[in-house]
């Protein structure tokens, strides 16, 4: 009973030994210790907001747009600098199929009318060589063979 | 330097361009309360020094939500605590060593380390606290060095007033027995 009253009163009271030793601090810390702590803190602090800075969420979030940004342009430049080489490797391989398949559309009519003026002309040279050539071949002939050329006018 | 109250610091804080003036000042104001406290607890001080940079730097990160519900100085001692405590907690499972151990390997270092200055009587008081539980420990540094009232101590212990009463009724006369051998 006597320590149940003691635990609620104020003013219990520790012994005149404990009281003496009361107000001697055995802790010692070096040298301008408490004149350099808070300074050591601040520098903690400051330190930690600029990494918080850097790693925040939301610059985070900025870093991550812009890589995939960045990804996404780098990709689309190989993407479309391959396709456009393979496109215009197409249009070569296409334009060939329609050549050999006679779709003159997208051919310049002009081109095509020389070519055939080209070959016209080309032929009746040919017509015009080989006509001679029989004439000649048949004058030969009626030389050859003593032919009266008037019986042959009168005949006709 | 010109004497401000916690409030007026808090309202500094808050409210200034400059917060660091203000918490500068509050760290100023008790950063000896809170070292001392932290001393006792962890004994060795480096590690009282990383524990009081990083209650520091809680209280600064917290401060912004702190809404005055208690007082500044119940709610520093709080984060001290908590934080001296988490750090033996740390130091025990880290080494995987039992309790007794590290306030074994604590009392070993009020004997040899240079930054404490007692002759045996203080000495052995030294001892006879390392040798209470943790609980009594807190009590009994808080109400004797500290000379903290039951009420604020019941705010930074969370426990009742009669018990810490009676913790510091029990550990008082365990290290007067520890103390005088009887």
């Amino acid at each position: 009973m006597e320590n149940k009253s003691n635990f609620n009163n104020d003013e219990f009271q520790e012994s005149e030994l404990l009281k003496s030793m009361k107000n001697n601090n055995v802790f010692s810390v070096p040298e301008n210790y408490f004149e350099n702590l808070p300074s050591a803190v601040s520098d903690r602090i400051h330190a930690n907001q600029h990494k918080a800075g850097i790693f925040s969420g939301s610059a985070v979030r900025w870093v991550s747009f812009a890589g995939i940004a960045v990804i996404a342009i780098i990709s689309g430049a190989i993407y479309f600098n391959r396709t456009g080489n393979e496109k215009s490797a197409d249009q070569v391989v296409s334009t060939e199929q329609i050549v050999n398949s006679g779709e003159l559309a997208t051919i310049d009519e002009s081109l095509l009318f020389e070519e055939l003026q080209s070959r016209i002309a080309s032929e009746s040279e040919v017509a015009e060589q080989e006509a001679l050539a029989d004439n000649e071949h048949f004058e030969e002939y009626l030389i050859e063979n003593n032919t009266d050329i008037n019986l042959i006018i009168t005949e006709l | 330097m010109t004497d401000y109250s916690d409030s007026e610091l808090l309202e500094l804080f808050r409210n200034s361009d400059n917060p660091d003036f203000a918490f500068n000042m509050l760290m100023r104001k008790y950063q000896q309360k809170i070292y001392y406290h932290i001393r006792r607890i962890v004994i060795d001080h480096d590690d009282a020094n990383d524990v009081v940079q990083n209650t520091f730097i809680k209280a600064w990160k917290g401060l912004e939500g702190f809404r005055e519900d208690s007082q500044f100085f119940t709610w520093l001692y709080r984060i001290a605590t908590n934080e001296s405590l988490t750090f033996l907690k740390k130091k025990r499972s880290k080494f995987l060593i039992p309790l007794v151990n590290v306030e074994r390997q604590l009392s070993e270092k009020l004997q040899y380390d240079p930054l404490i200055n007692a002759d045996d009587l203080l000495l052995k008081l030294q001892k006879a606290i390392l040798s209470l539980p943790e609980k009594q420990r807190l009590v009994f540094n808080m109400k004797y060095y500290d000379e903290l009232k039951y009420e604020d101590m019941s705010a930074i212990l969370g426990t009742s007033v009669g018990a810490l009463k009676a913790s510091y009724h029990h550990a008082v006369k365990k290290i007067e027995k520890y103390i005088t051998g009887n």
